[in-house]
């Protein structure tokens, strides 16, 4: 009876033990499943913005966020955050604008750096310290314990019986009783003890696991869009058109249109993204010329890889449907038609164009247009010179500035 | 310990009076913000006062830093009174709202200020958790011969970091915020500072930390 008292303790606390750790890990791993769903990235635009402006100080109130506010400074920031997101600006970005203005107080999320770090490494430390210390711990009552077991006397059951007292006290339990014990009572307190040590642990660490992993999961979910945890948020097709502009203007032409593709997905009605579709068809077509990029008519007969001006016309009729005043697509279609050696195509082009002048657009783009056509295709000078004067005065970019002040020039010159 | 009390309670009763009889609009705090020493974000907007027939009556550029467009819509913008102009200013946003009281009681200081720097300054004032018509309304009431630019975006005081009207910030003609203040100003407060200012250069010294109280 002595002898499997002995032995069975240590074989239940192992058990126990593992037991124990798998808890543990099942804590652990519904912890992160926690962090990780209530990071959720944001579905929508709105949502991001909600919760921007949820993460966002008043300044004039204390402890409000901008959300709750009803103060003017609250509710100006509002607005601009509805705005700033709708202009597919990112959190980062946003943010940085706002303490630039405001001052970094009005960030509610302490930052990532500096002395805001401890914010998000503590409890993460402390989980790791607690579970360090009470590895140690439990390494150490078992080395007591087994050297209680190797040696039956009684002055040894005493000393277990202490140690027993001593991971009772620990835990604030029942040991101080056990450790009262004498002799023969001393088995009992040594076997009882060891369980109530296991479970003891077992308990801490389940318990230090769950707050710590409530703790981060909180933490990280206040840290919104998912930014550590999920990686990109979910984007709205105006803020992937932005995108798409910004690598058209870099002349990133095939990433261009990989991003364009993902706004179709999304909105394959979005005007802004169907003329750029058709300045995307255009470009490689002019890039297929290269010799000359402005040379009409001459695109058309060695149609390039990409060069569709087919599907460019479709995109820009499709937006003209929806607004025939558009003075972007009208001028694009017309500089696209007049470009194409045939007759009609390019009288239905100098029309579009025409349409597009007498809307009397702010942009520069249809006054060039029409100016070289004037110029070149209908040999009339004198409008061409007035288009492109028109043109200048709508601030072009300084390289097409000196391009059309010599076109000017030269046909002032060839006047004479 | 009687004598404890009694000494509180005549410090509470000092107190009490000096909050109860304080001028309660003190004038202007000098404060602190993260714009002073930067250059001032780009500000331009639709003219929602002097009325059009104001403008018309002495031309169209009777107000610097106005241009009216094609579309016949008076706009200001900033770079056409500070860097890029040829004749650079010093800039006064004034932020304020028809509700606000110190606004109202600042007004004749703006308007004091303007006349001082009719040459050399433009004032322009930016409505603040306002509706535009009651700021309209405001300076019907009140006049004054300087801009009032529409903010239906609340993009200007979000860019200046406003919190309360009246807030006004004082640009160089570099275009660099110089001073803020927050609550109502005197006319003698910008000029301080631009006193400082050209006092510095002149003196080819280092300028003084701006935006320090």
């Amino acid at each position: 009876m002595s002898d499997i008292g002995a032995t069975a303790p240590a074989r239940g606390g192992a058990g126990l033990r593992r037991i124990g750790w798998l808890a543990v890990a099942a804590v652990a791993v519904i912890a992160a499943v926690l962090a990780a769903t209530s990071s959720r990235p944001p579905a929508t635009e709105a949502e991001r913005a909600y919760e921007l402006k949820e993460a966002t100080l008043c300044p004039v109130c204390d402890g409000q966020s901008v959300l709750e506010s009803n103060a003017p400074a609250a509710a100006a920031m509002r607005r601009q955050i509805d705005l700033w997101v709708d202009a597919g600006r990112s959190d980062a970005e946003i943010r940085a604008d706002l303490a630039a203005a405001y001052g970094d107080d009005v960030n509610a999320l302490p930052p990532g750096d500096g002395v805001g770090t401890l914010v998000w490494a503590l409890p993460v430390a402390a989980f790791a310290a607690a579970a360090a210390g009470l590895w140690a711990a439990t390494r150490r009552w078992k080395a007591r314990a087994s050297a209680v077991d190797a040696d039956s006397s009684s002055s040894d059951v005493d000393s277990a019986a202490a140690a027993v007292g001593a991971g009772g006290r620990t835990a604030g339990g029942d040991g101080s009783t056990a450790a009262g014990g004498v002799d023969l009572l001393g088995r009992r307190t040594r076997r009882t003890g060891w369980r109530s040590a296991t479970v003891v642990t077992v308990g801490a660490l389940v318990l230090v696991g769950a707050v710590a992993g409530v703790f981060v999961a909180r933490s990280a979910g206040l840290r919104l869009s998912g930014e550590t945890i999920s990686g990109d948020i979910d984007r709205s097709a105006r803020s992937l058109l932005v995108d798409a502009q910004r690598q058209f203007a870099a002349n990133q032409l095939d990433e261009s249109r990989a991003t364009l593709e993902e706004v179709f997905r999304l909105d394959r009605d979005l005007r802004g993204a169907l003329v750029l579709s058709a300045r995307l068809h255009l470009r490689h077509c002019e890039s297929a010329s290269s010799q000359d990029p402005s040379g009409a008519g001459e695109a058309a007969d060695a149609p390039a890889a990409g060069c569709d001006l087919q599907s460019a016309l479709v995109d820009l009729d499709r937006v003209l449907a929806d607004d025939p005043s558009d003075t972007e697509a009208l001028a694009l279609r017309g500089w696209l038609l007049v470009r194409i050696p045939d007759r009609e195509l390019i009288v239905a082009g100098i029309a579009s164009l025409d349409a597009a002048v007498a809307l009397d657009p702010s942009e520069f783009d249809p006054w060039v247009f029409r100016g070289y056509t004037a110029r070149f295709i209908e040999r009339d000078l004198e409008a061409a010179i007035g288009y492109y004067g028109a043109a200048l005065q709508r601030n072009p970019p300084p390289a097409m500035a000196a391009a059309l002040e010599d076109a000017i020039t030269e046909m002032q010159a060839e006047l004479e | 310990m009687r004598v404890a009390a009694v000494l509180v309670g005549l410090a509470a009763a000092g107190l009490i009076a000096l909050l109860a009889t304080r001028d309660s609009d003190g004038g202007s705090i000098r404060a602190a913000s993260p714009l002073i020493g930067e250059l001032v974000p780009p500000l331009h907007g639709e003219l929602i006062w002097p009325p059009e027939s104001f403008l018309d009556a002495d031309g169209a550029q009777v107000l610097p830093g106005v241009r009216i467009g094609p579309d016949d819509v008076a706009r200001f913008d900033i770079d056409a009174v500070s860097l890029q102009s040829s004749n650079p200013r010093w800039v006064l946003v004034n932020f304020f709202a028809s509700w606000c009281v110190p606004c109202e009681r600042e007004h004749p200081a703006l308007a004091m200020w303007v006349a001082r720097h009719s040459h050399d300054g433009v004032l322009v004032a930016v409505p603040f958790g306002d509706r535009t018509t009651d700021a309209i309304a405001f300076y019907e009431r009140l006049g004054g011969d300087w801009s009032v630019v529409d903010d239906p975006d609340s993009r200007w005081a979000v860019e200046f970091g406003v919190l309360r009207p009246p807030e006004s910030f004082l640009i160089t003609p570099d275009g660099i915020v110089a001073a803020r203040w927050q609550g109502q100003i005197s006319a003698d407060d910008p000029d301080a500072v631009i006193d400082l200012l050209l006092g510095a250069a002149s003196a080819d010294a280092a300028p003084e930390p701006l935006g320090a109280p």
